[in-house]
Order: C-alpha cells, then sequence, then structure tokens
C-alpha cells in the first residue's frame, strides 16, 4: 500500500493556519518598533500581534486594547515585560486580504493624547499603502 | 532675475551660501514634485516643530519630513506567526514568571480556566496559552484576570 504524501506549499496568501488574520508591516515601522525595544519585548508585540490575528474582528478586540483614531486604528500596551515603555502601534486592516498592516510604532512616556505628528506620520502611510506603493508583501 | 544674472550672482557667493543655494534648489524641486496632501503634511509637521518640546519629538517629527520629502522606499513584509524558533530568554523569563502567577492566582481563588474565561470574556484558549507559557498576555488581558481575580494589574508586575 503506498504511503500517503503530505505535500506543503506557502502560497503566500491568507492567514497562517490557525489564525483568522495575516499580518504585513511595513519594514520602516519594525526599524521603529526594534529601535527602541529589546529582544524579548519585540517578541511580546508579535504575540500581540498574534492575538489580535486570532481575533474575529481586530478593531474591537477582547485580548489587547485598540483605539480607533480617525481612519486607522492605535494598539496600546504597557507594563510587564515593557517595564516603563508605553507602547503604541498603529495599523489599520485589510479585507480583502484578511490581513493585518502595521503603519508605525512608537514609545510614550505617558499616556495621554495621539501627537499631532505622529497621526501625520500614519496618515502619510495610510495613503501611500492604499495606492500600492508598498507593493505586495514579501 | 535673468539667468546670466543668476550665474553672475551664484559666482560671487562664498561656498557656504553655494551650498545653501543648492540645498534650497534642490529642496524646491522636491517639494514641487509632492503632492497636495503630502505638502499639506510638511506644512503641518513645520508647525509641530515650533512646538515639540522633547529632542525625541523634534528628530521624530523631522523623520518624517524626510520621509515625505524623500517619498520612502519602504516595502511591505509577511510576519510569519506560527514559526515558533528559539523565543529571547528575556521573553522567557517573563512569560515563565507571569504565567506562574496567573496559574497560582486562579487557583487559589477557586476558578476553572472555563470560569474564569466566562467571568473575564477571554476565550478560555487564551488563558490555557498563556498559563501554559505559550503567549505573553497584553496589559488588557492582565487587567481583565486581575479584576475577576479581586486583584490589582500591579500584582502581576515583575519588574
Amino acid at each position: 500500500m503506498a504511503k500517503a504524501l503530505n505535500v506543503g506549499f506557502h502560497a503566500g496568501a491568507g492567514p497562517d493556519p490557525g489564525y483568522l488574520w495575516s499580518v504585513h508591516y511595513l519594514s520602516v515601522a519594525r526599524e521603529e518598533a526594534e529601535s527602541f525595544l529589546n529582544d524579548g519585548q519585540y517578541e511580546h508585540v508579535v504575540d500581540l500581534f498574534r492575538s489580535l490575528a486570532s481575533e474575529k474582528d481586530p478593531t474591537h478586540p477582547v485580548t489587547v486594547t485598540v483605539e480607533a483614531i480617525e481612519d486607522f486604528y492605535e494598539l496600546k500596551d504597557k507594563g510587564g515585560i515593557l517595564g516603563k515603555i508605553s507602547l503604541r502601534v498603529y495599523f489599520t486592516v485589510s479585507p480583502h486580504d484578511a490581513a493585518i498592516v502595521v503603519l508605525a510604532a512608537i514609545k510614550k512616556e505617558e499616556d495621554g493624547q495621539t501627537a499631532s505628528w505622529t497621526k501625520t506620520r500614519v496618515k502619510y502611510r495610510l495613503r501611500r499603502f492604499r495606492k500600492g506603493e508598498f507593493g505586495r508583501p514579501v | 532675475m535673468a539667468t546670466t544674472d543668476v550665474r553672475q550672482s551664484i559666482r560671487s557667493m562664498g561656498m557656504e551660501e553655494q551650498l545653501v543655494t543648492i540645498a534650497v534648489t534642490v529642496l524646491m524641486d522636491r517639494l514641487g514634485r509632492l503632492e497636495r496632501e503630502d505638502r499639506d503634511d510638511l506644512l503641518a509637521l513645520v508647525k509641530d516643530l515650533g512646538t515639540a518640546t522633547t529632542p525625541e519629538d523634534f528628530m521624530a517629527i523631522r523623520d518624517t519630513m524626510v520621509e515625505i520629502l524623500d517619498s520612502g522606499h519602504d516595502r511591505l513584509e509577511r510576519a510569519d506567526l506560527v514559526q515558533p524558533g528559539v523565543p529571547p530568554e528575556r521573553w522567557r523569563k517573563w512569560v515563565d514568571w507571569v504565567s506562574k502567577e496567573l496559574r497560582d492566582a486562579r487557583i487559589a481563588a477557586g476558578l476553572t480556566q472555563e470560569q474564569l474565561a466566562a467571568k473575564t470574556g477571554l476565550p478560555q484558549s487564551h488563558i490555557s496559552r498563556i498559563e501554559n507559557a505559550k503567549h505573553s498576555p497584553a496589559r488588557a488581558t492582565i487587567e481583565k484576570i486581575a479584576a475577576a481575580l479581586g486583584k490589582p494589574a500591579s500584582f502581576f508586575d515583575c519588574e
């Protein structure tokens, strides 16, 4: 009797197994996060997005804090492994690709309103993303 | 000013003035190529520069201006959510600690994972992954669990 073969391939589209959403990120957003997070803190942030990618609606999650700002979203976290860092990660969702798209990451010294320049930065990248200027994820 | 006059004017400049002229010329060229929304963003950032209260904010605003003028060269990448790899030691230490604290506190409260899930609104699978040291919980998750167990969220701060 012939053995059954499990042949898998990575099509590059659609969420990873076990997740409802893919997570795409801008290279510059990753550089921003890495500039103020150590390796353990960065892994924690990846975990936050694993949580988000498991939620039916990542814009209204039950496991992490997300707030809508104009036409994008802000993930907030602090304490624990982050220590004194008050983390903000900005993202949008692309329902067509079932993808969460990370646009920027900053640290805040204190809780408070999102700075005007942060909104400008995120809106600029969001406009470029919507125009397709960042290409398909690799 | 006629082109000849401009040339003569530049020739009469010192090195520093010439460099400033070059910088302004390049800047005007780049500004001219920007779309209106991008130019509006730049003007908003110029106003923000005047109100920046920290050197970090000042640098962040400047970086954003440069990004807009350069039109960026960024690309989209796809996060690999399933490839486990070897987690960083700092992550491992924190997750081991918080998983034990949360599990001990739940058991001390006499709750099962299912009961804690019902009290917090969190999926039981999420609580299980945290207690099995497979996931680093967000503050929002810790606050929900702490409230359900009658403890302050700071109870689960190790630092």
